[in-house]
C-alpha cells in the first residue's frame, strides 16, 4: 500500500509540472518582484553599450566589405591556377632485334608477286608503327622505312627517354568561350657529325590551338571548334594523352583516328547527353602526323568532311557506341579527284571500376596510277583494316591492370618506291599504377606477331612510362 | 525497503523520461501533401521535398552527423537536408581519387584530393543552399539545405509528409525543392491536433553545367 501511495503521488507531481520543466528553476526573487532592481543599468550605462554597439557594426560592415572585395579578386584571379597546365612523361623501353616494326622481303621469297615491281629492299614486310614505344606512337626505330623516315628516336638498344614535356594553355576570354592550346617539347638525340641528320633534335609539337564557343539549351549542349582540334573518329583519340591513356602506348589504328586536324568542328549532344552528333570541316585527314597520309596544310581544294553519331543508353550507364567516318580529297595530293575514306564503329564502357572498349576501323586512300608504270605511282594507295579491344579493371586506388589485343591489315604502296604489307596481331599486358593524384607509372610488354605469309622476327616491345602532371 | 529509497527510485525512472513525453498535451503535428508540377503537368513523384518548420522553440540545435558518399563517381545521396551546426562527413567509397569542394556561401570549402577509404568532414554552420561539387568529376554534384531546425521533413513518392512533436504555436513553414523555387505559408500547431496543408510547387532542373572550383570550365570530354 505504502508503494503505491509514493509512486502515485511522485506520478501526480510529475505530472502537473510545466513543460519545460527541464529547465532550472527561476530565481525566487523573480517569481515576485517588487520594484526594480538596483542592479538596473544606468542610462549612462545603456549609451555606452549603444556606442559599442554603434563601433560594432561599423567594423562589422568594414569586415563585409574587406570580405566581398576579397572575394572579387580571388575570383578574377583563380581561373589563372587553370592556365597553365601540362605533364611530363620518362619513359624506359627495349625493343627485340634491331628496334623496327618491318623486314625486307630479300629475294622476294615471301612476295614473289612484287618481282620486277619495287626493289626487294624496298618491299617491306610488317608495320613501321608496330614497336611504338610512348604515348605519342613514336617507334624505337622506323629501321629502313621509306614512306615514313622521320625517325625522330632511332634507338640502338635499351634507352631513357623524355617521351614529352606537355604543356597545355587555356583561358576564358569571354563566358562560354574558350580559347585551348596544347603543345609537345620532345628532347631528341642529334647526331652532330651527320649531315643529314641535323634534323633531328629537340622539337616542338604543336598538338591543339583552338578556339571553342559553348551553346547550352535544354535539349542540347553545343560546341563550335576553329583552329587544331581532337579527332571526331572514333574513341581511342580522348584518352591518347600519357596522364589519360591507360596503356603506355596507342593502338595500332590509333595512326588513323587519333591525328589533330586543322580546320572547323561542331559538336552536339542532345537529351542530356543520350545521343552526341560530331561534325568537322578540316584541311586533311584525322590521321595522325606520324602516318604518311595526314596533310596539315592542304595541297588540294577539296576539304575532309567527318561525322561521329554516338548513342549513350540511358539504361546501360556507362556505355557509349559510337560510328564515325571521313570522305574527301587524299592529303599531299595536288588533285581533288584522288580520293580516300574510312569509316569506323566503336563501343566504350566505363562503369565502377571496369573499363572495356574495342574499335573497328576500314579504309581506303585510292591513290593514282599511270598507264604501264607500276601501281600507285602518282599517289600513294593505301587499303586498310584495324581493330582493337582493351579491358582494364582498377583493382584498387593504385593498381590498374590491363590488357589490349590489336589488329591491323593493311596494303600500302607508291609505285616502285615501296611496298609494305602489314598483317599482325599483338597482345600488351600491362600495369597502371596511380602513385599519387599527380604521379603515374605505367609498364607493359607487346608481343608482336605477323600473320599470313609473314615471317615471324623478333620485335617485341617493352616499355614504361612514368607521368608527373602538373 | 525504506521509503525514501523507494521515492529515490521512482524519480530517477522518471527523470529518464524526456520532458516533450511528459508536456505531450502541448505538442501538436502537421502533415500534408506537396504537388509538384513541370511545365504545367504533374510530375509523376513528388518525394525529396523538403518541409520545415521555422521559429519554433526548442528546435534543439545540437550535435548532428550527416554523410554523403563518393560511390561509382556519384554522390549520395544527390540531395540532403541537415540541421545548422552539422558534421558532413564526405567518404571516398570509389578507387581514384575525388576532390569535394563547395563554393556556396554558406559554406565555402575545399577538402582537397583524396584517395578510396578516405573520408573528410566539414561542419555546415550557416543556413541555407550549399552546391556540392568534385572539382574531377564534372558528373557528381549535391545539394545540401541547411535548415535551423529540427523540425522537418521529407515527402516521400506520393508527396506526403508529417512532422510530429511540435509545441503548440504559429510558425512559418517553408516547402524547398533542390532545384525548384521554395515556397512558405503558416501553420497553426494545437496541442494534440495536427494541422493539414498543402502545398503546390514548380519543379526545377539541376544546372547542366557547373565550374570548377577556381571557376574555370571542366575539360575537352568532361
Amino acid at each position: 500500500m505504502r508503494w503505491w501511495w509514493v509512486a502515485t503521488s511522485l506520478s501526480w507531481i510529475l505530472s502537473i509540472s510545466p513543460a519545460n520543466a527541464d529547465e532550472p528553476a527561476p530565481p525566487a526573487g523573480d517569481r515576485a518582484p517588487t520594484s526594480a532592481p538596483d542592479t538596473a543599468p544606468t542610462r549612462q550605462e545603456l549609451d555606452k553599450l549603444a556606442a559599442e554597439n554603434r563601433e560594432l557594426r561599423e567594423e562589422l560592415e568594414l569586415l563585409k566589405d574587406d570580405l566581398q572585395k576579397t572575394d572579387e579578386r580571388v575570383d578574377k584571379l583563380a581561373p589563372l591556377a587553370a592556365k597553365l597546365t601540362g605533364y611530363a612523361d620518362f619513359g624506359f623501353f627495349f625493343v627485340g632485334g634491331d628496334g623496327s616494326g618491318i623486314r625486307n622481303d630479300l629475294g622476294y621469297r615471301q612476295f614473289p608477286e612484287y618481282r620486277g615491281i619495287v626493289p626487294d629492299s624496298w618491299l617491306f614486310m610488317g608495320d613501321p608503327l608496330s614497336t611504338a614505344v610512348n604515348a605519342r606512337g613514336e617507334p624505337a626505330t622506323t629501321g629502313d622505312s621509306r614512306a615514313i623516315t622521320f625517325d625522330s628516336i632511332k634507338s640502338k638498344g635499351p634507352t631513357f627517354l623524355i617521351n614529352s614535356l606537355n604543356v597545355g594553355l587555356f583561358a576564358e576570354i569571354a563566358r562560354s568561350t574558350l580559347v585551348t592550346a596544347k603543345f609537345d617539347l620532345v628532347p631528341r638525340g642529334r647526331d652532330v657529325s651527320d649531315p643529314n641528320g641535323l634534323f633531328l633534335g629537340d622539337f616542338v609539337d604543336v598538338r591543339l590551338a583552338y578556339l571553342e564557343h559553348r551553346i547550352s539549351r535544354k535539349w542540347m549542349e553545343l560546341s563550335l571548334f576553329a583552329g587544331k582540334f581532337d579527332s571526331v573518329i572514333g574513341f581511342e583519340y580522348r584518352s591518347q594523352e600519357a596522364p589519360s591513356r591507360i596503356e603506355v602506348t596507342p593502338s595500332l589504328i590509333c595512326r588513323y583516328t587519333c591525328g589533330y586536324p586543322i580546320g572547323v568542328k561542331a559538336r552536339a549532344q542532345f537529351f542530356d547527353r543520350a545521343i552526341g552528333l560530331n561534325v568537322a570541316v578540316t584541311n586533311g585527314t584525322h590521321f595522325s602526323e606520324l602516318f604518311p597520309f595526314h596533310d596539315e596544310i592542304d595541297a588540294n581544294a577539296m576539304k575532309t568532311g567527318a561525322a561521329r553519331l554516338s548513342f549513350a543508353p540511358r539504361f546501360a550507364r556507362g556505355l557509349e557506341l559510337g560510328v564515325s567516318g571521313s570522305y574527301g580529297a587524299q592529303d599531299n595530293q595536288d588533285q581533288d579527284s584522288v580520293r580516300q575514306w574510312m569509316y569506323g564503329v566503336d563501343a566504350h564502357y566505363h562503369r565502377q571500376d571496369l573499363v572495356l572498349r574495342a574499335e573497328f576501323v576500314q579504309g581506303r586512300a585510292r591513290g593514282m596510277s599511270e598507264e604501264d608504270e607500276p601501281p600507285c605511282g602518282v599517289a600513294p594507295c593505301l587499303q586498310f583494316k584495324g581493330a582493337y579491344g582493351l579491358a582494364g579493371y582498377r583493382l584498387t586506388n593504385i593498381v590498374m591492370p590491363y590488357v589490349r589485343v590489336d589488329w591491323r591489315n593493311a596494303l600500302h604502296r607508291k609505285g616502285a618506291s615501296f611496298v609494305y604489307i602489314s598483317e599482325l596481331w599483338r597482345a600488351t599486358p600491362g600495369l597502371r599504377l596511380a602513385l599519387t593524384s599527380n604521379l603515374i607509372l605505367k609498364v607493359e610488354y607487346t608481343f608482336n606477331r605477323e600473320l599470313g605469309r609473314i615471317p615471324q622476327f623478333d620485335n617485341d616491345v617493352f616499355t614504361s612510362s612514368l607521368v608527373v602532371t602538373y | 525497503m525504506p521509503r525514501t529509497t523507494l521515492s529515490i527510485i521512482v524519480v530517477a525512472i522518471l527523470s529518464l523520461i524526456p520532458a516533450e513525453t511528459r508536456s505531450a498535451a502541448n505538442l501538436g503535428a502537421v502533415e500534408g501533401k506537396i504537388r509538384i508540377s513541370k511545365d504545367g503537368k504533374a510530375t509523376s513523384d513528388h518525394g525529396n521535398v523538403v518541409v520545415y518548420l521555422e521559429g519554433v522553440p526548442a528546435a534543439a540545435v545540437g550535435e548532428h552527423k550527416h554523410a554523403i558518399r563518393q560511390k561509382d563517381l556519384q554522390f549520395a545521396p544527390r540531395v540532403s537536408v541537415v540541421v545548422k551546426g552539422t558534421t558532413v562527413d564526405f567518404p571516398n567509397e570509389d578507387k581514384v581519387f575525388h576532390n569535394v569542394f563547395s563554393t556556396s556561401r554558406p559554406a565555402r570549402f575545399d577538402l582537397g584530393l583524396y584517395r578510396s577509404g578516405a573520408s573528410k568532414s566539414v561542419q555546415f554552420k550557416r543556413e541555407g543552399v550549399v552546391d556540392v561539387f568534385c572539382n574531377i568529376h564534372p558528373e557528381m554534384s549535391s545539394r545540401v539545405l541547411v535548415v535551423p531546425t529540427t523540425f522537418f521533413a521529407t515527402t516521400d513518392a506520393s508527396g506526403k509528409f508529417r512532422i510530429d512533436g511540435v509545441p503548440a504555436g504559429t510558425y512559418p513553414i517553408v516547402v524547398w525543392q533542390a532545384y525548384g523555387a521554395e515556397q512558405r505559408g503558416q501553420v497553426k500547431i494545437e496541442p494534440g491536433k495536427t494541422a493539414t496543408v498543402t502545398f503546390d510547387v514548380v519543379g526545377g532542373e539541376r544546372p547542366k553545367e557547373h565550374r570548377r572550383k577556381d571557376g574555370t570550365p571542366y575539360g575537352r570530354y568532361d
